[in-house]
């Protein structure tokens, strides 16, 4: 069942700055769907990218770059 | 402050043959802006030592370093391979890695998180043409990856030169790889923690250096190591413009009654007595001997305080890492470290004696301290004399 976007935002900010890098990508990549507009999805996607490339996922990596070059961002 | 005309002179003094030469003047011992000369000329216009291999054992390990002021970073490539780079964002300058670990993926900057790849190349640009545009014309990845600097790795020893314009790596480190090519191409194995101490030392690190050079003073501050080392059993080792130092023709460790570590494999007769201990310069003082080697790398942090990094390496992984020879290890570490500690009342009282006013830089005798006239020789060159 989707969470509420607050539940998604109160775990991201428990987890900014941390270690968790995986986490924190797919928190950012859960709040995709509740983003009105394809700026602010395109925003999610960007850190959701972020923290996999930090995180070294090379196949979510992949389709995360996929997703922001098909909405202009990459 | 330094005076540079009379500096000037003194270097002079420095560069005549042995017997007529002066010592370096006391103002690079006692001065702070005498540390600053240095590190242009000398730590960052040259080689020099600033770490080892063994700190970034695996794929994805990363340890700054700040190298006189200079902040780097050691980074161990997903290949293996091992670089340094500037620690600093290409964006704004936010230094980039604070404490030594190990990195999964990209190196994030913490301000804007540009990423930059093990490798150093610029991987991501979050927002850098606007919210969610992650590409801008302006900034080109290509040319904006971390700033590499330039690197050389022998016997574990991470040089660096900072400045980017010293000779080839491989040129320098000729000399003594031909000199040690008895050892050339054999792996070294870091015995552990507990083979891996430091030493802080108050005195300037040319004290550190000048003294390793010699074996004048073995008899007298090293009574234990005279009693299998005579002075007659020592010869000079003196290679203008890299390194001097001193070698001994009667090794025979005695850290047990029945146990040896394990030499390198066919190493020619003369190893099974001879022992090598070199400054190569400025700032790393190395040991071979058949069955292990040292190094010790000098980080001067101060005009008068010096921090002696000592790394022991073994000849084999057995030796290095197994159980059956800990207590050997644990025995090495510890009568190395009773020579190196017998040696600091001498370095730090050099310290103290060059507050005297009058002090000229010393005498050498042309017999016994050839190879430390030729260290002083070779820093009065490097700061232009
Ligand atoms: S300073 Fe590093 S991303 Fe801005
Ligand atoms: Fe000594």
């Amino acid at each position: 069942m989707a969470r509420d976007p607050a539940q998604i935002d109160a775990e991201l900010h428990a987890l900014h700055g941390g270690p968790d890098a995986a986490r924190l990508s797919a928190l950012h990549e859960e709040a995709l769907p509740h983003m009105p507009t394809m700026q602010e999805q395109r925003f999610q996607l960007t850190h959701a990218w972020i923290y996999a490339l930090v995180h070294g996922d090379e196949a979510r990596i992949c389709k995360l770059e996929q997703q922001l070059t098909d909405l202009g961002g990459l | 402050m330094l005076d540079l005309a009379s500096l000037a002179a003194d270097l002079a003094a420095v560069r005549q043959p042995v017997a007529q030469a002066h010592g370096l003047p006391s103002a690079l011992y006692t001065s702070e802006d005498a540390l600053d000369l240095e590190r242009r000329h000398i730590f960052h216009g040259g080689w020099a030592c600033i770490g080892f291999g063994k700190d970034v054992p695996n794929p994805g390990d990363a340890k700054p370093i700040t190298f006189l002021g200079a902040p780097l970073l050691l980074v161990r490539d997903k290949d293996g391979a091992l670089n340094v780079f500037e620690n600093v964002c290409r964006h704004r300058g936010m230094i980039l890695v604070e404490e030594a670990r190990n990195f999964g993926g990209v190196i994030r900057c913490p301000y804007h998180s540009w990423c930059y790849s093990l490798d150093g190349r610029l991987r991501a640009t979050p927002h850098v043409g606007g919210p969610g545009i992650n590409t801008h014309e302006a900034v080109d990845p290509a040319t904006t990856g971390l700033t590499p600097v330039r690197t050389g790795i022998w016997m574990d020893m991470v040089f660096v030169n900072v400045s980017g314009n010293a000779a080839a790596f491989d040129d320098w480190i000729a000399p003594l790889r031909a000199r040690w090519s008895d050892f050339e191409g054999r792996t070294i194995h870091h015995g552990g923690p507990a083979s891996s101490f430091t030493l802080e030392v108050n005195c300037n690190w040319k004290l550190a250096i000048e003294n390793y050079c010699e074996s004048y003073h073995l008899p007298w501050v090293h009574p234990g190591l005279n009693s299998y080392s005579r002075l007659e059993d020592h010869y000079h080792i003196e290679h203008p413009g890299e390194f001097s130092g001193q070698g001994t023709l009667v090794y025979n460790p005695q850290l047990s009654q029945n146990k040896a570590f394990p030499d390198f494999d066919e190493l020619p007769e003369k190893w099974d007595k001879a022992a090598e201990y070199v400054s190569l310069f400025p700032n790393v003082m190395v040991g071979i001997h058949r069955d292990h080697f040292f190094a010790i790398l000098l980080e001067p942090v101060a005009h008068n305080r010096t921090i002696e990094h000592v790394e022991l390496y073994y000849t084999s992984a057995e030796a290095a890492t197994g159980e059956a020879f800990a207590a050997l290890r644990a025995s090495n570490a510890k009568m190395w470290k009773e020579v190196f500690v017998e040696d600091i009342f001498v370095v730090e009282g050099m310290q103290k004696g060059r507050h005297a006013p009058k002090f000229d830089g010393g005498v050498f005798s042309s017999v016994m301290d050839s190879p430390t006239h030729l260290f002083h020789d070779w820093v009065a060159a490097r700061l232009g004399a």
